[in-house]
């Protein structure tokens, strides 16, 4: 079975899948923030040895995942 | 190891050191070019005009870990801050604030905990650190509170040299 990108909403999102944003930037979230900045936003971060970085989302926003 | 021992890179790419700025307060503060807080750059400018004489320091450090809003050359960051908020005060090389390729700045910076009492990852651009003269952290400051914020002025003015 090959693997395909699905959309989600972004608070439906787990840890350790793959997550792209709609200007296409992705990133692995090892970990997700709750309430970025006090706000109902998602911070999704990728900490592994090779980057961090991190990239907040509204929480119904639609993003592509990759499990 | 103390702050101000710690080696850094001018945005030339030519090796500085904080020791650079003995004697001073320093504002040390993660930037972006391409972030909602970004026109904070405007009042940074105006705290470095305001307390310089009296030996204050705001230390902009570009970093793209956050949101990927700080993706250009360091001509670009250079160029759009000068252009852009009439930056005079000292920029240096891009580098990251947070995770494994962390850079030893902000490892020892980052072990000083905001008012609430939280240390660790720096949390977005504009996150403020505020250095003494004789290199300890004495105040850091969430991305979203303003250069001009009284609290962080008055911490400034507490810990100016002269």
């Amino acid at each position: 079975m090959s693997e395909a990108w699905t959309t989600v909403l972004a608070r439906d999102v787990k840890p350790g899948d793959r997550v792209r944003m709609a200007h296409g930037s992705e990133l692995i979230a090892t970990r997700i923030e709750p309430n970025f900045f006090g706000m109902p936003m998602l911070a999704f971060i990728e900490d592994t040895p090779e980057r961090w970085f991190k990239q907040p989302a509204p929480e119904d926003m639609e993003v592509e995942v990759l499990r | 190891m103390a702050i101000k021992d710690l080696e850094v890179k001018a945005n030339d790419g030519s090796p500085a050191r904080l020791s650079d700025y003995d004697g001073k307060a320093l504002l040390v503060v993660n930037v972006a070019s391409k972030c909602g807080l970004t026109p904070q750059y405007a009042a940074l400018e105006e705290l470095h005009q305001r307390f310089g004489a009296r030996g204050f320091e705001v230390l902009g450090f570009p970093c793209n870990q956050f949101g990927g809003q700080e993706p250009g050359s360091a001509e670009e960051i250079a160029e759009f801050c000068t252009t852009e908020y009439d930056v005079t005060f000292p920029l240096f090389e891009k580098i990251d604030v947070n995770g494994a390729q962390q850079h030893p700045l902000y490892a020892e910076l980052t072990q000083a905990a905001d008012d609430n009492g939280e240390a660790g990852e720096v949390q977005w651009n504009f996150e403020k650190f505020l250095v003494s003269p004789d290199g300890s952290i004495v105040g850091r400051f969430r991305p979203r509170l303003e250069p001009d914020a009284p609290e962080l002025v008055a911490a400034i003015e507490a810990v100016l040299p002269e």
